[in-house]
């Protein structure tokens, strides 16, 4: 066999059945290589399947901002007609569960699109060879677009309820931000093994129902007692109650916590994609369809 | 043809296993294994080693095995061999979607892989926009994309439907569609899974042409089991036969045959009234001689007589009988008729039976493995019998061609002075 030419312009691409460590490294290299194919590429998915949402339906776009207004209307009428009684001190109720819900969306929508980030491909998975973590950076477009939607609701409220504004209200975007990277690298970290098992991402939705109640997102952080400190362990709960309070006034804020928390999900995140594309090889292999 | 080697393949070789739970399981484990930062990488000479069966978990089987070969720009690489052989195996693992188990794959150059014409269109969206989806898909970044959208478009040659939405459009159109975007890749190694020639004739003609261009520019792994497009277009071939190369080289006629010689005999068939059977056939080429369905080889040119023992039963007294020969794509190539162009008209004896003989001068059928029906038509043209494979004839000719004929003319110059 002839000795491939050393003075090559070519790009060389080597494949073989590296672990480990190898592994990761040739998923960095590729990660720098083809970010911005990466890039473009997302952005070219996210406009198709949102065009492609839209042009099924007349009210598309009340679609997106129904689901947390009307979970949010519920809470209120529950607490307006004193069936439940919720305190939240200096803040208006209705403001409260409404930012509480669009805080929880937006964790929980990137938390199920991270854990869905390989099944949402369509079949090209196992065709066609493009850098998976586009497939990510959709997840998270669309979690834009769905919680940018969801503030569309916040105005009327806003206007009817006075609040005490503070300089901590700009802090609100990255807040929402905080609390997206969150979700995404907990669904993500988890893909490597839920993509080949059902199981997984079963008992991860069916987890995350239940979560929701122990999260402060109706109700404010508990004072004191078992369900304060059980819900101090759920990583969502300083960052909800961090970015409503800085939008809203009224709870206490551990910044400490909150800084924590954004600093393991972005390691986590980090790690996660590249987890994912040292996984994905074994994943087509396995599924076949994609 | 340049020499630079753009596609090398070292003993590659890749696990399969049947059952879905157990390869979940080992999916798992295989997950888990490559996620391990401290676990060790193969070692240089063990990663070309070839493979044993003793390397086999439970279950598993050895879907590719210590593959090995060379392509160079200009080159195209037949890939052929039977259903679940490795092909399409081995084409994932060059595309980079799934890793071999052993060996390396050195590739230099950017990468084209049609696979799946029509992967990322989405139904709802115009034909438009799913140009700009599937070129993205395939590597294309916005501006040459753009740069390139009247030429897809024009290719295709579906402008009046181009703003409709895809799903409106026919089998046919979207596959133009999608062979049209790939159509304007510029990869140096090309990666062809069947997608040759697609549409209606017309447009066969012009991809194919597009094709043979794109080709000469890259080097190609072309898997397809049309043997005609592999004498077409295929400069070497590799035979995969259950994961392993059975036949690899320049030889393409060669490789075809071997790729022919895999399927086996397969049943007699015998449809017809019933009213006639054969009841003998005797073949002969000199000093060669096969009786019924057996099996002859024979030289090209060679005069091959045929003699046939015919039962009628029932109340005709008459007809006519001819010979069909197929080849081995199962074509009918030749039918030996008599002198009007019609069958051979015969009578029976007062027992039914007749003896006939047919000379056939100077076979002039390519190179390759021919099956013989015998067909019995009464003379108001029912069919009394049609026997298939009652005999099998191999002709061995020296000459690379992908025809089903041969003829040597009788060629002279004939420059005006």
């Amino acid at each position: 066999m002839q000795a491939l030419n050393p003075n090559a312009e070519l790009p060389v691409r080597v494949i073989t059945p590296h672990d480990g460590a190898d592994a990761f490294r040739y998923a960095f290299s590729s990660l720098t290589r083809d970010w911005r194919f990466s890039r473009d590429l997302a952005w070219r998915i996210f406009v198709r399947d949102t065009q492609a949402g839209f042009r099924g339906s007349f009210l598309g776009w009340f679609w997106m901002v129904l689901p947390v207004l009307a979970n949010s209307l519920v809470w209120m009428f529950l607490s307006g007609t004193e069936v439940v009684s919720i305190n939240t001190g200096s803040v208006p109720y209705p403001l409260f569960v409404l930012v509480g819900n669009l805080l929880w969306t937006a964790f929980n929508g990137c938390f199920v699109g991270g854990l869905g980030v390989l099944s949402e491909s369509g079949g090209t998975l196992s065709k066609v060879s493009f850098p998976h973590e586009a497939l990510l950076l959709v997840v998270l477009w669309k979690s834009l677009l769905n919680v940018g939607m969801s503030l569309l609701a916040l105005p009327p409220f806003l206007l009817y309820y006075s609040v005490d504004w503070q300089w901590t209200a700009l802090l609100f975007p990255m807040g929402i931000l905080l609390t997206m990277l969150c979700g995404l690298s907990l669904g993500l970290i988890l893909v490597p093994v839920a993509a080949l098992f059902s199981d997984i991402s079963r008992a991860v939705h069916l987890a995350l129902r239940f979560l929701f109640f122990l999260t402060p997102v109706i109700f404010p952080l508990p004072p004191s007692g078992f369900g304060r400190q059980l819900m101090l362990w759920n990583p969502a709960t300083s960052l909800i109650v961090g970015t409503r309070s800085w939008f809203l006034g009224g709870e206490v804020i551990d910044l400490s916590a909150m800084l924590l928390v954004s600093g393991c999900s972005l390691a986590l995140l980090i790690v996660g994609i590249l987890a994912l594309k040292v996984a994905v090889p074994h994943i087509i292999e396995r599924l076949g369809g994609g | 043809m340049s020499d630079d080697v753009l596609i090398r393949a070292e003993n590659v070789s890749k696990r399969f296993c049947r059952s879905l739970k157990r390869s979940l399981w080992y999916g798992v484990q295989g997950v888990l294994h490559s996620l391990n930062p401290l676990a060790a990488g193969q070692q240089e000479a063990d990663l070309v080693r070839p493979v044993t069966d003793g390397e086999l978990r439970k279950d598993e089987f050895w879907s590719l095995r210590d593959v090995c070969f060379e392509v160079r720009r200009g080159e195209c690489l037949g890939l052929i061999g039977h259903n679940g052989a490795g092909k399409s195996t081995l084409l994932k693992i060059l595309n980079g979607l799934i890793r071999p188990d052993r060996g390396r794959i050195t590739m230099r150059g950017r990468i084209g892989a049609m696979i799946e014409l029509g992967a990322g269109f989405n139904p709802l969206l115009t034909g438009r926009e799913n140009i700009f989806n599937q070129a993205a898909m395939l590597g294309f970044t916005n501006d040459e994309v753009r740069r390139k959208f009247d030429a897809i478009v024009d290719f295709s040659e579906i402008e009046h439907a181009i703003d409709m939405p895809l799903q409106n459009y026919s089998s046919g159109m979207k596959i133009r569609l999608g062979f049209s975007v790939f159509a304007q890749l510029e990869p140096d190694v090309l990666l062809i899974d069947e997608v040759l020639a697609v549409g209606d004739v017309g447009f066969r003609m012009k991809s194919l042409n597009k094709m043979s261009e794109l080709m000469n520019r890259c080097a190609v792994i072309f898997v397809t089991h049309t043997m005609p497009q592999v004498f077409r277009v295929c400069s070497e071939v590799m035979l995969l036969s259950h994961g392993r190369v059975k036949y690899q080289g320049r030889d393409v006629a060669t490789g075809v045959a071997k790729y022919f010689d895999e399927f086996g005999g397969g049943e007699q068939t015998v449809t017809g009234s019933g009213e006639a059977v054969v009841s003998g056939l005797t073949a002969t080429a000199g000093e060669t001689t096969g009786g019924l369905f057996q099996s002859l080889e024979i030289p090209f040119g060679s005069e091959l007589t045929v003699e046939l023992q015919l039962q009628l039963t029932g109340l005709y007294r008459n007809g006519r009988v001819q010979l069909l020969f197929w080849n081995a794509e199962l074509l009918p190539v030749m039918d030996v008729m008599g002198s009007e162009l019609m069958g051979f008209p015969f009578q029976v004896q007062p027992d039914g039976r007749v003896t006939l003989q047919a000379v056939l001068p100077r076979l002039l059928l390519n190179a390759g493995k021919y099956t013989v029906s015998v067909i019995v038509l009464s003379s108001d043209l029912k069919v009394l019998c049609r026997h298939d494979k009652t005999l099998s004839v191999t002709i061995v000719a020296a000459c690379a061609s992908g025809a089903s004929m041969i003829l040597p003319a009788e060629w002279s110059v004939r420059n005006a002075s």
